[in-house]
Protein backbone atom coordinates (compact mmCIF):
# COMPACT_ATOMS: atom_id res chain seq x y z
CA UNK A 1 0.00 0.00 0.00
CA UNK A 2 1.41 3.30 -1.02
CA UNK A 3 1.80 6.16 1.34
CA UNK A 4 0.02 9.27 0.17
CA UNK A 5 1.13 12.78 0.91
CA UNK A 6 -1.06 15.74 0.03
CA UNK A 7 0.72 19.07 0.08
CA UNK A 8 -0.77 22.11 1.74
CA UNK A 9 -1.21 23.68 -1.68
CA UNK A 10 -3.24 20.79 -3.05
CA UNK A 11 -5.33 20.39 0.11
CA UNK A 12 -6.18 24.06 0.52
CA UNK A 13 -7.07 24.56 -3.12
CA UNK A 14 -9.59 21.73 -2.91
CA UNK A 15 -11.01 23.33 0.22
CA UNK A 16 -11.19 26.80 -1.32
CA UNK A 17 -12.81 25.51 -4.49
CA UNK A 18 -15.49 23.63 -2.58
CA UNK A 19 -16.37 26.51 -0.25
CA UNK A 20 -16.41 29.03 -3.08
CA UNK A 21 -19.40 27.23 -4.57
CA UNK A 22 -21.48 26.02 -1.63
CA UNK A 23 -24.53 25.37 -3.77
CA UNK A 24 -22.77 23.45 -6.54
CA UNK A 25 -20.95 20.22 -7.00
CA UNK A 26 -17.26 20.84 -7.76
CA UNK A 27 -14.47 18.68 -9.04
CA UNK A 28 -10.84 18.82 -10.03
CA UNK A 29 -7.66 16.84 -10.43
CA UNK A 30 -4.62 16.40 -8.23
CA UNK A 31 -1.12 16.48 -9.64
CA UNK A 32 1.61 14.28 -8.27
CA UNK A 33 5.33 14.11 -8.78
CA UNK A 34 5.96 11.61 -11.54
CA UNK A 35 8.43 9.46 -9.70
CA UNK A 36 9.06 6.61 -12.08
CA UNK A 37 12.63 6.36 -10.99
CA UNK A 38 12.21 7.23 -7.36
CA UNK A 39 10.60 5.48 -4.44
CA UNK A 40 7.40 3.88 -5.67
CA UNK A 41 5.98 3.62 -2.21
CA UNK A 42 5.30 7.30 -1.66
CA UNK A 43 2.92 9.27 -3.85
CA UNK A 44 3.22 12.98 -3.26
CA UNK A 45 0.43 15.23 -4.50
CA UNK A 46 1.98 18.63 -4.98
CA UNK A 47 -0.81 20.65 -6.50
CA UNK A 48 -4.36 20.50 -7.73
CA UNK A 49 -6.27 22.05 -10.60
CA UNK A 50 -9.94 22.85 -10.04
CA UNK A 51 -12.04 21.80 -12.99
CA UNK A 52 -15.73 22.62 -12.85
CA UNK A 53 -18.59 23.82 -10.72
CA UNK A 54 -21.35 23.87 -13.33
CA UNK A 55 -21.98 20.57 -15.12
CA UNK A 56 -19.52 17.91 -14.02
CA UNK A 57 -20.70 15.01 -16.10
CA UNK A 58 -20.15 16.07 -19.71
CA UNK A 59 -17.08 14.88 -21.61
CA UNK A 60 -15.92 17.53 -24.10
CA UNK A 61 -14.85 20.22 -21.63
CA UNK A 62 -13.36 17.59 -19.36
CA UNK A 63 -11.25 16.29 -22.23
CA UNK A 64 -10.22 19.79 -23.28
CA UNK A 65 -9.18 20.56 -19.72
CA UNK A 66 -7.27 17.31 -19.27
CA UNK A 67 -5.45 17.99 -22.55
CA UNK A 68 -4.18 21.31 -21.26
CA UNK A 69 -3.35 20.02 -17.80
CA UNK A 70 -1.55 17.01 -19.21
CA UNK A 71 0.69 19.15 -21.40
CA UNK A 72 1.43 21.37 -18.42
CA UNK A 73 2.23 18.34 -16.27
CA UNK A 74 4.67 16.90 -18.77
CA UNK A 75 6.58 20.15 -18.81
CA UNK A 76 6.89 20.10 -15.01
CA UNK A 77 7.47 16.41 -14.35
CA UNK A 78 4.03 15.95 -12.84
CA UNK A 79 1.27 13.48 -13.58
CA UNK A 80 -2.49 13.62 -13.05
CA UNK A 81 -2.84 11.03 -10.32
CA UNK A 82 -5.91 12.04 -8.39
CA UNK A 83 -9.45 13.29 -8.77
CA UNK A 84 -11.54 15.14 -6.21
CA UNK A 85 -15.25 15.80 -6.13
CA UNK A 86 -17.59 17.47 -3.69
CA UNK A 87 -21.26 16.69 -4.28
CA UNK A 88 -24.02 19.26 -4.43
CA UNK A 89 -25.98 18.18 -1.37
CA UNK A 90 -24.53 18.85 2.05
CA UNK A 91 -25.06 15.32 3.26
CA UNK A 92 -24.16 13.52 0.04
CA UNK A 93 -20.69 12.03 0.23
CA UNK A 94 -21.39 9.13 -2.07
CA UNK A 95 -18.84 8.00 -4.61
CA UNK A 96 -21.30 8.43 -7.47
CA UNK A 97 -21.16 7.42 -11.12
CA UNK A 98 -19.68 10.70 -12.28
CA UNK A 99 -16.75 10.26 -9.89
CA UNK A 100 -16.27 6.63 -10.87
CA UNK A 101 -16.31 7.41 -14.58
CA UNK A 102 -13.84 10.26 -14.34
CA UNK A 103 -11.73 8.28 -11.87
CA UNK A 104 -11.46 5.45 -14.40
CA UNK A 105 -10.49 7.91 -17.09
CA UNK A 106 -7.63 9.17 -14.97
CA UNK A 107 -6.62 5.66 -14.07
CA UNK A 108 -6.16 4.91 -17.79
CA UNK A 109 -3.28 7.34 -17.78
CA UNK A 110 -1.95 6.64 -14.32
CA UNK A 111 -2.59 3.20 -12.88
CA UNK A 112 -1.76 4.30 -9.37
CA UNK A 113 -4.43 6.96 -9.03
CA UNK A 114 -6.94 7.84 -6.33
CA UNK A 115 -10.34 9.46 -5.89
CA UNK A 116 -10.80 11.99 -3.09
CA UNK A 117 -14.50 12.34 -2.22
CA UNK A 118 -15.01 15.45 -0.15
CA UNK A 119 -17.26 15.12 2.87
CA UNK A 120 -19.07 18.46 2.89
CA UNK A 121 -19.92 18.06 6.55
CA UNK A 122 -16.22 18.26 7.40
CA UNK A 123 -15.81 21.66 5.76
CA UNK A 124 -15.86 23.85 8.83
CA UNK A 125 -13.15 25.60 10.87
CA UNK A 126 -13.14 23.26 13.86
CA UNK A 127 -12.91 20.06 11.86
CA UNK A 128 -10.13 17.85 13.12
CA UNK A 129 -10.03 15.26 10.41
CA UNK A 130 -9.18 15.45 6.73
CA UNK A 131 -12.05 16.63 4.60
CA UNK A 132 -12.12 13.71 2.17
CA UNK A 133 -12.41 9.96 1.93
CA UNK A 134 -9.87 8.32 -0.33
CA UNK A 135 -10.66 5.53 -2.77
CA UNK A 136 -8.26 3.37 -4.75
CA UNK A 137 -9.10 1.30 -7.81
CA UNK A 138 -9.83 -2.39 -7.27
CA UNK A 139 -10.69 -4.32 -10.42
CA UNK A 140 -14.17 -3.14 -11.45
CA UNK A 141 -14.84 -0.91 -8.47
CA UNK A 142 -13.27 1.40 -5.91
CA UNK A 143 -12.30 0.60 -2.36
CA UNK A 144 -12.13 3.07 0.46
CA UNK A 145 -8.69 3.45 1.98
CA UNK A 146 -9.28 3.91 5.67
CA UNK A 147 -6.88 5.20 8.27
CA UNK A 148 -4.78 7.14 5.82
CA UNK A 149 -3.21 10.32 7.07
CA UNK A 150 -2.23 12.42 4.13
CA UNK A 151 -1.72 15.90 5.54
CA UNK A 152 0.28 17.49 8.33
CA UNK A 153 -1.07 19.27 11.39
CA UNK A 154 0.22 22.47 9.83
CA UNK A 155 -1.97 21.93 6.76
CA UNK A 156 -5.06 21.35 8.87
CA UNK A 157 -4.25 24.47 10.88
CA UNK A 158 -3.94 26.63 7.77
CA UNK A 159 -7.13 25.15 6.33
CA UNK A 160 -8.98 25.93 9.53
CA UNK A 161 -7.62 29.46 9.53
CA UNK A 162 -8.70 30.06 5.93
CA UNK A 163 -12.25 29.20 6.94
CA UNK A 164 -12.48 30.90 10.31
CA UNK A 165 -10.89 34.15 9.18
CA UNK A 166 -13.27 34.32 6.20
CA UNK A 167 -10.20 34.64 3.97
CA UNK A 168 -11.79 32.16 1.61
CA UNK A 169 -14.34 34.80 0.64
CA UNK A 170 -11.67 37.13 -0.73
CA UNK A 171 -9.67 34.55 -2.63
CA UNK A 172 -10.35 34.03 -6.32
CA UNK A 173 -10.41 30.37 -7.30
CA UNK A 174 -10.06 29.96 -11.04
CA UNK A 175 -11.35 26.67 -12.37
CA UNK A 176 -11.77 25.55 -15.95
CA UNK A 177 -15.37 26.78 -16.03
CA UNK A 178 -14.04 30.28 -15.46
CA UNK A 179 -11.07 29.73 -17.76
CA UNK A 180 -13.21 28.68 -20.73
CA UNK A 181 -15.38 31.75 -20.22
CA UNK A 182 -12.32 34.01 -20.16
CA UNK A 183 -9.00 32.49 -21.17
CA UNK A 184 -6.97 35.20 -19.50
CA UNK A 185 -7.85 33.61 -16.16
CA UNK A 186 -5.09 31.31 -15.01
CA UNK A 187 -6.13 27.90 -13.69
CA UNK A 188 -2.77 27.44 -11.99
CA UNK A 189 -4.05 29.84 -9.31
CA UNK A 190 -0.61 31.29 -8.54
CA UNK A 191 -2.03 33.95 -6.16
CA UNK A 192 -3.33 31.14 -3.95
CA UNK A 193 0.13 29.55 -3.92
CA UNK A 194 1.56 32.88 -2.77
CA UNK A 195 -1.10 33.29 -0.10
CA UNK A 196 -0.40 29.83 1.27
CA UNK A 197 3.34 30.51 1.34
CA UNK A 198 2.62 33.51 3.56
CA UNK A 199 0.49 31.42 5.92
CA UNK A 200 3.19 28.90 6.75
CA UNK B 1 -17.15 42.56 9.44
CA UNK B 2 -17.50 46.33 9.67
CA UNK B 3 -18.60 48.00 6.48
CA UNK B 4 -17.76 51.58 5.82
CA UNK B 5 -20.30 52.20 3.12
CA UNK B 6 -23.37 54.38 3.14
CA UNK B 7 -26.88 53.01 3.34
CA UNK B 8 -27.54 54.22 -0.21
CA UNK B 9 -24.60 52.22 -1.52
CA UNK B 10 -25.81 49.18 0.35
CA UNK B 11 -29.31 49.62 -1.01
CA UNK B 12 -27.98 50.01 -4.56
CA UNK B 13 -25.80 46.94 -4.16
CA UNK B 14 -28.83 44.91 -3.09
CA UNK B 15 -30.79 46.26 -6.06
CA UNK B 16 -28.05 45.18 -8.47
CA UNK B 17 -27.94 41.74 -6.89
CA UNK B 18 -31.71 41.38 -7.34
CA UNK B 19 -31.51 42.46 -10.97
CA UNK B 20 -28.58 40.21 -11.84
CA UNK B 21 -29.99 37.39 -9.72
CA UNK B 22 -26.68 36.96 -7.93
CA UNK B 23 -26.72 34.29 -5.26
CA UNK B 24 -24.46 35.45 -2.44
CA UNK B 25 -26.19 35.02 0.89
CA UNK B 26 -23.30 36.13 3.04
CA UNK B 27 -22.93 39.51 1.34
CA UNK B 28 -26.65 40.26 1.49
CA UNK B 29 -26.81 39.33 5.16
CA UNK B 30 -23.81 41.47 6.12
CA UNK B 31 -25.07 44.44 4.09
CA UNK B 32 -28.35 44.14 5.96
CA UNK B 33 -26.98 43.58 9.45
CA UNK B 34 -24.08 46.00 9.31
CA UNK B 35 -25.56 48.83 7.28
CA UNK B 36 -29.19 48.79 6.25
CA UNK B 37 -31.01 47.38 9.25
CA UNK B 38 -30.56 50.51 11.32
CA UNK B 39 -31.52 52.75 8.39
CA UNK B 40 -34.44 50.67 7.19
CA UNK B 41 -37.02 53.41 7.68
CA UNK B 42 -35.32 55.24 4.80
CA UNK B 43 -36.14 52.48 2.30
CA UNK B 44 -39.84 53.27 1.89
CA UNK B 45 -41.77 50.59 0.06
CA UNK B 46 -38.59 48.94 -1.11
CA UNK B 47 -38.21 47.68 2.44
CA UNK B 48 -40.56 44.76 1.78
CA UNK B 49 -38.63 43.57 -1.29
CA UNK B 50 -35.46 43.87 0.75
CA UNK B 51 -36.97 41.81 3.58
CA UNK B 52 -37.76 39.09 1.07
CA UNK B 53 -34.25 39.23 -0.36
CA UNK B 54 -32.64 39.18 3.09
CA UNK B 55 -34.90 36.32 4.18
CA UNK B 56 -33.81 34.08 1.32
CA UNK B 57 -30.16 35.09 1.74
CA UNK B 58 -30.35 34.32 5.44
CA UNK B 59 -31.69 30.85 4.68
CA UNK B 60 -28.71 30.31 2.39
CA UNK B 61 -26.37 30.98 5.33
CA UNK B 62 -28.40 29.15 7.96
CA UNK B 63 -29.28 32.41 9.74
CA UNK B 64 -32.72 31.14 10.59
CA UNK B 65 -33.07 33.86 13.20
CA UNK B 66 -32.96 36.61 10.59
CA UNK B 67 -35.29 34.77 8.23
CA UNK B 68 -37.88 34.28 10.99
CA UNK B 69 -37.84 37.99 11.79
CA UNK B 70 -38.30 38.88 8.12
CA UNK B 71 -41.16 36.42 7.71
CA UNK B 72 -42.95 37.76 10.80
CA UNK B 73 -42.68 41.34 9.58
CA UNK B 74 -43.79 40.43 6.05
CA UNK B 75 -46.71 38.41 7.43
CA UNK B 76 -48.00 41.30 9.49
CA UNK B 77 -47.82 43.62 6.49
CA UNK B 78 -49.26 41.11 3.97
CA UNK B 79 -51.40 38.74 6.05
CA UNK B 80 -52.84 36.49 3.35
CA UNK B 81 -49.98 36.54 0.94
CA UNK B 82 -48.98 33.29 -0.75
CA UNK B 83 -45.68 34.90 -1.59
CA UNK B 84 -44.92 35.22 2.11
CA UNK B 85 -46.21 31.72 2.75
CA UNK B 86 -43.65 30.30 0.32
CA UNK B 87 -40.88 31.98 2.35
CA UNK B 88 -42.11 30.07 5.37
CA UNK B 89 -41.96 26.91 3.27
CA UNK B 90 -38.37 27.69 2.30
CA UNK B 91 -37.52 28.21 5.95
CA UNK B 92 -38.84 24.72 6.72
CA UNK B 93 -36.71 23.41 3.85
CA UNK B 94 -33.62 25.09 5.29
CA UNK B 95 -34.37 23.39 8.61
CA UNK B 96 -34.74 20.10 6.72
CA UNK B 97 -38.38 19.82 7.86
CA UNK B 98 -39.31 18.57 4.43
CA UNK B 99 -42.71 17.12 5.33
CA UNK B 100 -43.88 20.38 6.84
CA UNK B 101 -42.58 22.27 3.83
CA UNK B 102 -44.27 19.87 1.42
CA UNK B 103 -47.61 20.19 3.22
CA UNK B 104 -47.39 23.96 3.14
CA UNK B 105 -46.69 23.99 -0.61
CA UNK B 106 -49.64 21.62 -1.13
CA UNK B 107 -51.80 24.18 0.69
CA UNK B 108 -50.56 26.93 -1.60
CA UNK B 109 -51.34 24.84 -4.66
CA UNK B 110 -54.83 24.12 -3.35
CA UNK B 111 -55.42 27.85 -3.00
CA UNK B 112 -53.84 28.68 -6.33
CA UNK B 113 -53.56 25.95 -8.97
CA UNK B 114 -51.36 28.10 -11.19
CA UNK B 115 -48.72 28.73 -8.56
CA UNK B 116 -45.54 27.71 -10.36
CA UNK B 117 -43.32 28.52 -7.45
CA UNK B 118 -44.81 26.09 -4.96
CA UNK B 119 -44.73 23.30 -7.53
CA UNK B 120 -41.05 23.89 -8.23
CA UNK B 121 -40.23 23.99 -4.53
CA UNK B 122 -41.71 20.50 -4.26
CA UNK B 123 -39.15 19.36 -6.82
CA UNK B 124 -36.45 21.13 -4.83
CA UNK B 125 -37.47 19.25 -1.69
CA UNK B 126 -36.98 15.94 -3.47
CA UNK B 127 -33.65 17.09 -4.88
CA UNK B 128 -32.47 18.13 -1.42
CA UNK B 129 -33.07 14.60 -0.21
CA UNK B 130 -31.21 13.13 -3.17
CA UNK B 131 -34.43 11.59 -4.46
CA UNK B 132 -33.42 12.34 -8.03
CA UNK B 133 -35.81 9.93 -9.74
CA UNK B 134 -38.82 11.27 -7.84
CA UNK B 135 -37.69 14.80 -8.57
CA UNK B 136 -37.57 13.96 -12.28
CA UNK B 137 -41.10 12.55 -12.12
CA UNK B 138 -42.43 15.60 -10.29
CA UNK B 139 -40.72 18.00 -12.68
CA UNK B 140 -42.09 16.14 -15.70
CA UNK B 141 -45.59 16.52 -14.25
CA UNK B 142 -44.94 20.23 -13.78
CA UNK B 143 -43.71 20.70 -17.34
CA UNK B 144 -46.82 19.08 -18.79
CA UNK B 145 -48.71 22.08 -17.43
CA UNK B 146 -46.07 24.79 -17.70
CA UNK B 147 -44.20 23.79 -20.83
CA UNK B 148 -42.74 27.21 -21.56
CA UNK B 149 -40.78 27.39 -18.33
CA UNK B 150 -37.19 27.37 -19.66
CA UNK B 151 -35.60 27.31 -16.25
CA UNK B 152 -37.51 24.11 -15.52
CA UNK B 153 -36.39 22.45 -18.74
CA UNK B 154 -32.76 23.28 -17.86
CA UNK B 155 -33.21 21.85 -14.39
CA UNK B 156 -34.78 18.69 -15.83
CA UNK B 157 -31.84 18.36 -18.22
CA UNK B 158 -29.42 18.56 -15.28
CA UNK B 159 -31.42 16.00 -13.32
CA UNK B 160 -31.28 13.57 -16.25
CA UNK B 161 -27.53 14.17 -16.52
CA UNK B 162 -27.18 13.34 -12.84
CA UNK B 163 -28.64 9.89 -13.53
CA UNK B 164 -26.73 9.66 -16.81
CA UNK B 165 -29.84 9.42 -18.98
CA UNK B 166 -28.26 11.33 -21.85
CA UNK B 167 -31.06 10.65 -24.32
CA UNK B 168 -33.66 12.35 -22.18
CA UNK B 169 -31.26 15.14 -21.23
CA UNK B 170 -30.71 15.77 -24.95
CA UNK B 171 -34.48 15.88 -25.44
CA UNK B 172 -34.76 18.67 -22.86
CA UNK B 173 -32.14 20.67 -24.71
CA UNK B 174 -34.02 20.10 -27.98
CA UNK B 175 -37.09 21.69 -26.40
CA UNK B 176 -34.99 24.67 -25.40
CA UNK B 177 -33.37 24.99 -28.82
CA UNK B 178 -36.76 24.92 -30.53
CA UNK B 179 -37.98 27.79 -28.39
CA UNK B 180 -34.72 29.76 -28.52
CA UNK B 181 -32.88 28.83 -31.71
CA UNK B 182 -30.47 31.75 -31.43
CA UNK B 183 -29.12 30.91 -28.03
CA UNK B 184 -25.63 29.49 -28.60
CA UNK B 185 -25.49 28.08 -25.07
CA UNK B 186 -28.34 25.69 -25.81
CA UNK B 187 -26.68 24.42 -28.99
CA UNK B 188 -23.43 24.03 -27.12
CA UNK B 189 -24.90 22.07 -24.23
CA UNK B 190 -26.84 19.85 -26.63
CA UNK B 191 -23.61 19.18 -28.50
CA UNK B 192 -21.81 18.36 -25.25
CA UNK B 193 -24.48 15.82 -24.35
CA UNK B 194 -24.31 14.21 -27.79
CA UNK B 195 -20.51 14.08 -27.56
CA UNK B 196 -20.73 12.40 -24.17
CA UNK B 197 -22.93 9.67 -25.63
CA UNK B 198 -19.80 8.70 -27.54
CA UNK B 199 -20.84 6.70 -30.61
CA UNK B 200 -19.94 8.04 -34.10
CA UNK B 201 -23.47 9.09 -35.08
CA UNK B 202 -23.91 11.19 -31.97
CA UNK B 203 -20.36 12.50 -32.30
CA UNK B 204 -21.23 13.74 -35.80
CA UNK B 205 -24.35 15.46 -34.47
CA UNK B 206 -22.22 16.99 -31.73
CA UNK B 207 -19.80 18.38 -34.28
CA UNK B 208 -22.67 19.93 -36.22
CA UNK B 209 -24.17 21.59 -33.17
CA UNK B 210 -20.80 22.86 -31.96
CA UNK B 211 -20.37 24.38 -35.41
CA UNK B 212 -23.77 26.05 -35.12
CA UNK B 213 -22.82 27.38 -31.69
CA UNK B 214 -19.62 28.82 -33.16
CA UNK B 215 -21.66 30.46 -35.92
CA UNK B 216 -23.88 32.08 -33.31
CA UNK B 217 -20.94 33.05 -31.11
CA UNK B 218 -17.51 32.92 -32.78
CA UNK B 219 -15.82 33.75 -29.49
CA UNK B 220 -16.91 30.67 -27.65
CA UNK B 221 -13.81 28.76 -26.62
CA UNK B 222 -15.96 25.86 -25.42
CA UNK B 223 -17.62 25.46 -28.80
CA UNK B 224 -14.27 25.69 -30.60
CA UNK B 225 -12.81 23.01 -28.36
CA UNK B 226 -15.95 20.94 -28.82
CA UNK B 227 -15.74 21.17 -32.59
CA UNK B 228 -12.00 20.42 -32.50
CA UNK B 229 -12.37 17.35 -30.30
CA UNK B 230 -15.47 16.01 -32.04
CA UNK B 231 -13.84 16.31 -35.46
CA UNK B 232 -10.65 14.71 -34.16
CA UNK B 233 -12.58 11.81 -32.69
CA UNK B 234 -14.42 11.28 -35.95
CA UNK B 235 -11.23 11.52 -38.00
CA UNK B 236 -9.55 8.97 -35.75
CA UNK B 237 -12.33 6.44 -35.89
CA UNK B 238 -14.40 6.82 -39.03
CA UNK B 239 -13.99 5.35 -42.47
CA UNK B 240 -12.16 6.96 -45.39
CA UNK B 241 -15.11 9.00 -46.69
CA UNK B 242 -15.45 11.22 -43.68
CA UNK B 243 -11.86 11.24 -42.55
CA UNK B 244 -10.33 13.97 -44.68
CA UNK B 245 -13.16 16.43 -44.06
CA UNK B 246 -12.98 15.81 -40.34
CA UNK B 247 -9.25 16.42 -40.34
CA UNK B 248 -9.93 19.70 -42.13
CA UNK B 249 -12.58 20.68 -39.56
CA UNK B 250 -10.28 19.76 -36.70
CA UNK B 251 -7.44 21.75 -38.24
CA UNK B 252 -9.70 24.76 -38.74
CA UNK B 253 -11.00 24.68 -35.17
CA UNK B 254 -7.45 24.21 -33.86
CA UNK B 255 -6.37 27.26 -35.83
CA UNK B 256 -9.15 29.36 -34.32
CA UNK B 257 -8.25 28.17 -30.84
CA UNK B 258 -4.55 28.88 -31.27
CA UNK B 259 -5.33 32.36 -32.57
CA UNK B 260 -7.58 33.00 -29.59
CA UNK B 261 -4.94 31.89 -27.13
CA UNK B 262 -2.13 33.84 -28.72
CA UNK B 263 -4.10 37.05 -29.11
CA UNK B 264 -6.10 37.09 -25.89
CA UNK B 265 -3.93 35.34 -23.31
CA UNK B 266 -0.71 36.91 -21.98
CA UNK B 267 2.26 35.31 -23.69
CA UNK B 268 4.03 33.78 -20.75
CA UNK B 269 0.80 32.19 -19.55
CA UNK B 270 0.38 30.53 -22.93
CA UNK B 271 3.95 29.31 -22.83
CA UNK B 272 3.83 28.05 -19.26
CA UNK B 273 0.59 26.14 -19.65
CA UNK B 274 1.71 24.64 -22.94
CA UNK B 275 -1.71 25.17 -24.50
CA UNK B 276 -0.54 25.35 -28.09
CA UNK B 277 1.50 22.18 -27.77
CA UNK B 278 -1.46 20.27 -26.41
CA UNK B 279 -3.58 21.23 -29.40
CA UNK B 280 -0.75 20.48 -31.84
CA UNK B 281 -0.25 17.03 -30.40
CA UNK B 282 -3.84 16.03 -31.14
CA UNK B 283 -3.56 17.29 -34.71
CA UNK B 284 -0.30 15.47 -35.27
CA UNK B 285 -1.76 12.19 -34.10
CA UNK B 286 -4.52 12.57 -36.70
CA UNK B 287 -2.22 13.15 -39.62
CA UNK B 288 0.04 10.31 -38.44
CA UNK B 289 -2.86 7.93 -38.74
CA UNK B 290 -3.67 8.97 -42.29
CA UNK B 291 -0.13 8.41 -43.45
CA UNK B 292 -0.26 4.80 -42.24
Amino acid sequence: MAELIVSIQAYCKILLHAVKHPNCAVNGVLLAEDNKSKDRKVLKFVDCVPLFHLTLSLSPMLEAALLQIDAYCKSRGYIIAGYYQANENLRDKELNNVAKTIGRRIQENCANSYIFMVDNERLFPDAVSEMYRIYSPREASWKEEEKLETVTEETLRVASMLLSSQTFREVDVVDFDYHFNDITRDWRNLPINDLLQKCT
Amino acid sequence: MARHISWEEARNHLRRMREDQVRDGQTVVSLWEDVLMSERNKLGDELWTVYEQVCIAALDCQRIDISETCIELLKSKFPNSLRVKRLLGMKYEAEERFHKAGDLYDDIIKEDETNMFARKRKVAILKAQNKTLEAIEELNKYLKQFMTDFEAWMELCDLYLAVQDYTKAAFCMEELIMSNPHNHLYHQKFAEIKYTMGDPDNMAIARTYFAQAIKLNPNSVRSLYGCFLASSNLAASSNRKDKQSNIKYAAWAAQQLKEKYTTVQPEDLTNQTRVLESIERVLESLTEKTSN
